[in-house]
């Protein structure tokens, strides 16, 4: 089934994408404020969404906002920050079911857009800004949530990764800013944010489901009418090719230890290349039959898993994997082993053509869930691109072995990250 | 054979059951407009399946802990290697898992389904171990043993479970522990597998894109009649009150996690799913996030929006489990308690809302191939269908939901806390 999204201007900087199919028993509605990710705002941008999802002028008080949220039939309103490249998306989502499923054949999917739209744009502030108690509260969840990144082993290794990889650059910030910074902020600076994200974000807001979207942006276009807007452009990406080779190792108190290896390409999210990284990608480390699966887990049983992943917002390459201290030199010698195989233009056309049915199964895949429907067409518009998962699996489908081996080649060893307890990486 | 459509007019969708002459049941759900297809070829055995006999032998057999896991990960792989490389040549993206009470095999795909689902019948069908592979996949699985203890969720969960019961093999790590595994042979592995692998005790459900005909047409082809046999599980004299409290462990955490849980009678069958859903209606009128309880923690700073709730039941074990991070785990604990104890009773004014909520996410639940597919499962593993939920939850009543919050004793509760290590 294509999943192509429409997509038009409603309002200055304000687009409307959609995609409706009768396959879906739901809607998704989520505005998403595209700011550029910037160490003296990250913190106090990230706050917003947590802020807004919580109440509305209609319904000031939260608990009163969640008992309508259940009579719209366990409609859900969930605030949340992203990263994509050199920018902050501060996301607002209402999913609710469609109106062809109420019992009494009421209709939500109006209401609901009108809760998202109010949520967003009038906030229950008391005396014109964010109320002092409520900002406290989610002060302190934001700092406990930044604090239990720790907690998953897995994903905190390769967010140090990207922190010490783009150290001081905009893409090494964390999405969710920094505790202390969190800490500190006042009801006038959250307020002050939130009146310049409103005013300047890039914001698109996105229908994915089965009902009337219409409706939806007459709401949304008559809510933006009096709304003071001076958007400025999403934030291109800084990609760059340039290594600097960097160890670092974070001791903690843990049973398996993480080793996550950053790589550079260079090459940019525009470029045709790109879907010969995918492929390559998909190749080297990205399947349960990838080179690095077979070889550094199954044969070698270094590691208990060993995956890699490429970010298209930067050109990177990350290959993580949990290991056993007495592993960790040779799990990466490994890992750079299978690395140059691909280089080397030594992988079977097996290889190649079983990674590529597999990354065909997994975009046409994407059009299943609505869910993962927005993740890739927000991505795809803050990227500047307009591929639907269908057409990425034409422009794979035309990526030639010689075009993975010189994508390939474009990979330069960065950084390389251990997070043990007692295990040394030699080269430390 | 024999072959039933079944219907609901609520969401106005059907499916398939077929009962095929070589004793599997099949669950048919095409779904229209979808790209993929998700078949589940999975077993009524999981990690409770401790002890166990078939009509052949008198005796109970006792197996070590972890084995159903130890068992999926071996017939995962073939003399030739493992079924990942089989479905390479599909597209497929296959995977297996183990939990309590079911173990399941399963793929997703767009393309080439009838081979796909061929490979799936076929590697499921065809046990391999030696001395060797079993003394590898020791190796294997004490990695992973390894790193679940260092995840505080999972620590947490299963902390709960050891605390609250007594005999119930539930308590058990579903990947068994070093030392169990250790125990397992290929002899007992081959045990397992033709007592729980008969396809009587078996189920495919394949939800999405894919024709049914092609479907049986590939099942018919790989699978031949098993015998009939029953399978006697040893029931464990499980009492109503904890083993104990408390327990807690300390790992590299931000602030406490914490699961809390009460214990209840174990009801199976269609009472068992209404007895879930008032539990659930009960749960989120007390602490969801339209309680005021809910609101005054939140408020306190006691929870956090992770905070959760849910119920939790299986065949001998039926329980309310609750948790999240928190300053003050102890303390948030103590309140939820204290707040059953001293409600009368739950209204109709509270419930409405929560009921139409219960409605929606089981209409959202039909909006997922891969969601269908597992709910098919769940149903008949419960001798249920997958409709009787969404039925039952449009009649439960507030008698009904009084009647199962009266039999609450919050006497038998436990709680497990993981603290974040000190210094």
């Amino acid at each position: 089934m294509e999943s192509s999204l429409v997509s038009k201007v409603i309002s200055n900087g304000i687009s409307l994408g959609t995609v409706v199919s009768p396959r879906f028993k739901v809607n998704r509605i989520t505005v998403n404020l595209i700011l550029p990710l910037d160490q003296s705002t990250a913190s106090v941008y990230a706050i917003l969404p947590f802020l807004l999802r919580k109440s509305c002028e209609d319904y000031p008080d939260f608990s009163m906002l969640q008992r309508r949220l259940d009579e719209l039939y366990g409609a859900a309103l969930e605030g949340d920050v992203r990263k994509v490249g050199d920018n902050q998306i501060l996301s607002l989502a209402a999913t609710g079911i469609d109106d062809a499923y109420t019992l009494e054949g009421e209709k939500i999917t109006g209401e609901l857009a009108s809760i998202l739209s109010g949520a967003l744009l009038r906030p229950a502030f008391v005396d014109g800004g964010f109320d002092p108690k409520e900002l406290e509260l989610e002060k302190n969840n934001l700092v406990d949530l930044i604090e239990s990144e720790i907690n998953d082993k897995r994903s905190y290794a390769i967010n140090r990764m990207v922190e010490i990889m783009f150290g001081g650059e905009p893409y090494g910030i964390n999405k969710y800013g920094n505790a202390d910074e969190v800490k500190s902020l006042t009801a006038e600076q959250v307020t002050a944010a939130y009146h310049k994200a409103i005013e300047t974000a890039k914001i698109e807001i996105l229908f994915i489901g089965c009902g009337d979207s219409s409706k939806v942006e007459g709401i949304f276009k008559q809510a933006f009418e009096s709304v003071l807007r001076n958007p400025v452009d999403i934030t291109q990406s800084h990609v760059s090719g340039d290594t600097k080779e960097i160890c670092h190792t974070d001791r903690m108190n843990v049973t398996q230890s993480k080793m996550v290896l950053g790589f550079r390409t260079g090459v940019e999210p525009k470029s045709p290349q790109s879907y010969a990284l995918r492929l390559m990608t998909a190749i080297y480390g990205g399947t349960p039959f990838s080179l690095l699966f077979v070889n550094v887990r199954e044969k070698l049983s270094l590691c208990y898993y060993c995956a890699a992943r490429f970010d298209i917002s930067k050109g990177i390459l990350m290959v993580d994997c949990g290991v056993e201290d007495a592993n960790i030199d040779r799990a990466r010698e490994e890992i750079l082993n299978q690395l140059e195989s691909v280089k080397s233009d030594s992988f079977t056309d097996d290889e190649m053509s079983q990674a590529a049915l597999s990354l065909k199964n997994s975009l046409n895949t994407i059009g299943d869930s609505v869910a993962s429907l927005e993740n890739w067409y927000l991505g795809q518009i803050i990227l500047g691109l307009q591929d639907s998962p269908e057409d990425m699996v034409r422009h794979i489908a035309g990526v030639s072995r010689a075009d993975i081996v010189d994508a390939a080649n474009t990979i330069k060893q960065d950084t390389v990250y251990v997070l043990t307890q007692e295990g040394m990486y030699l080269n430390d | 054979m024999t072959n039933t459509r079944i219907e609901n007019t609520r969401i106005n969708e059907s499916y398939r059951q077929i009962k095929h002459r070589s004793g599997l049941t099949v669950l048919l759900y095409p779904m229209e407009g979808y790209s993929s297809a998700y078949a589940l070829f999975g077993t009524k055995y999981g990690s409770v399946d401790r002890s166990f006999k078939t009509g052949k032998s008198n005796d109970f057999t006792i197996v070590p802990d972890g084995i159903a896991h130890f068992l999926e990960h071996k017939l995962f792989e073939n003399e030739e290697g493992d079924a990942f490389s089989l479905f390479a040549k599909t597209g497929a993206s296959a995977n297996a898992f183990t939990s309590f009470d079911r173990t399941c095999y399963l793929f997703s795909t767009t393309d080439n389904f009838e081979q796909s689902l061929g490979y799936l019948l076929s590697f499921v069908s065809s046990p391999y171990f030696t001395k060797e592979t079993v003394e590898k996949e020791q190796g294997i699985i004490g990695q992973e043993i390894q790193m679940y203890r260092d995840d505080p969720e999972w620590r947490s969960f299963f902390g709960l479970l050891t605390a609250m019961y007594v005999n119930h093999p539930i308590a058990a790590d579903i990947a068994g522990t070093e030392e169990s595994i250790a125990e397992i042979t290929p002899e007992l592995l081959f045990d397992c597998y033709n007592t729980f692998y008969n396809l009587g005790n078996m189920i495919l459900a394949i939800a999405g894109n894919f024709d049914i005909d092609s479907a049986m047409k590939t099942v018919d082809q790989k699978l031949s009649e098993s015998e009939k046999i029953t399978i006697t599980r040893a029931e464990y004299d499980e009492p109503p009150h904890v083993k104990t409290p408390i327990l807690e462990a300390r790992l590299e955490v931000s602030i406490p996690i914490f699961t809390a849980g009460i214990k209840l009678a174990p009801i199976g069958g269609l009472d068992g799913i209404k007895a879930e859903l008032c539990y659930e209606a009960i749960l989120k009128i007390l602490i969801g996030p339209s309680a005021p309880l809910y609101r005054a923690l939140y408020d306190e700073g006691l929870i956090n929006s992770g905070f959760s709730a849910d119920v939790m039941r299986g065949d001998g074990y039926f329980m309310l489990v609750f948790g999240g991070e928190s300053k003050n785990p102890e303390l948030v604990y103590d309140r939820i308690k204290t707040a059953i104890g001293s409600i009368k009773e739950i209204t109709q004014d509270q419930l409405s809302p929560v009921k139409r909520r219960m409605y929606g996410d089981m209409v959202r639940s039909f909006n997922n191939v891969q969601s269908v597919a597992n709910n098919l499962v769940l149903a008949h593993f419960s001798d249920t269908s997958i409709y009787d939920r969404i039925e039952t939850a449009a009649n439960i009543n507030i008698d009904d939901v009084n009647k199962f919050f009266w039999a609450i004793n919050t006497e038998y509760s436990s709680i497990s806390i993981i603290k974040p290590i000190e210094g």
